[in-house]
């Protein structure tokens, strides 16, 4: 275990020092604010874009939870790319610049290096998502007179488990491939391949995890969780897993 | 919209997130090697510097070498 938290303190030192304790949380940070502020802004936005006055009066003002779901979808999406670009040489990197044999001659074994960089990788998720919807709920507050911090969080939570998930195959991928590009390419493709063979497939992927991004907006509206929501938390964990697995595996027969 | 009815203090923390990338791009581009950066490190001032909120995100994920 001391092993263990000794690769992990490595980790967050390594995160620190390149800058990505700070970089990813502030972006999200910006996410989260910018929403709440375009969003209060939009008539006098549209009225500048040469939009009548009256015109734009009469565009709704979107609920509170339309404007958490928006934030969730925009970390969904440049969060997403974020991730995958910043994490694509966790392992390939290593690998590529000879650290990665430095770590592994001594007793280390290749769960534990492996387990450590998914550690790290997810105290950033989770702190970036969880800034980014304090952003939003502050504003929300300051803008809106709405205090959804509590459902800011919570959908922020469930979303961010869809993210960890993208998060775990880029590490596998890292594991496998060698360019950078590439594994950042096939992670946001795979994303993406999901969330639309789900869309299209409806029911019969009721179990895919990018369900999640969805089951997380239902969470802040009044309907409350879905039915599928323990369902979809499980599934993910056990692939998670799953994916960790294979990339001990994976690890094994490329850094020998 | 004239430049005194901006209402600032809603926009401060924006540009106080900016200015912070803005500044640890610029100090993580000047400790860097010359082989370290993807492309000329004269150019990336100028993305940095320039591109709003995007350039020090592309610094940091696309214009930094060998990333570990």
């Amino acid at each position: 275990m001391s092993a263990w938290l000794l690769l992990f303190r490595k980790e967050m030192l390594e995160s620190a020092r390149n800058f990505k304790w700070i970089w990813i949380p502030l972006v999200f940070l910006a996410l989260g604010i910018t929403n709440p502020i375009t969003t209060y802004f939009m008539p006098e936005i549209l009225q500048a874009g040469g939009v009548a006055a009256e015109a734009a009066k009469l565009i709704p003002t979107p609920t509170s939870e339309e404007i958490i779901v928006k934030s969730l979808s925009q970390y969904g999406t440049l969060g997403m790319l974020v991730f995958a670009l910043s994490f694509m040489g966790i392992v390939a990197g290593e690998r590529q610049s000879g650290s990665a044999i430095m770590v592994l001659v001594k007793p280390v074994s290749y769960g534990h290096y492996i387990t450590s960089k998914w550690a790290a990788m997810t105290c950033i998720t989770l702190a970036a998502v969880t800034l980014g919807q304090l952003g939003t709920g502050y504003y929300m507050n300051v803008l809106f007179d709405d205090n959804v911090y509590s459902e800011a969080l919570v959908s922020g939570l469930v979303y961010a488990l869809w993210l960890i998930l993208l998060n775990s195959i880029t590490l596998l991928l890292s594991c496998l491939m060698k360019a950078p590009a590439g594994i950042a390419f096939v992670s946001v493709a795979f994303a993406a391949l999901l969330s639309l063979v789900t869309q299209l497939l409806g029911d019969a992927m009721r179990w895919s995890p990018s369900r999640l991004t969805a089951e997380a907006g239902r969470l802040v509206e009044d309907s409350g969780a879905g039915d599928d929501l323990w369902l979809l938390v499980l599934i993910t964990a056990a692939l998670i897993a799953i994916l960790l697995t294979l990339a001990t595996a994976a690890s094994r027969r490329m850094l020998r | 919209m004239k430049w005194q009815d901006v209402n600032w203090e809603l926009f401060a923390p924006l540009i106080a997130i900016q200015v912070v990338l803005l500044i640890i791009a610029l100090i993580d581009l000047g400790r860097r090697d010359k082989d370290a950066v993807r492309g000329s490190k004269l150019l990336w001032v100028f993305v940095v510097v320039l591109v709003n909120l995007i350039g020090p995100v592309l610094y940091f994920t696309v214009g930094r070498k060998n990333e570990s």
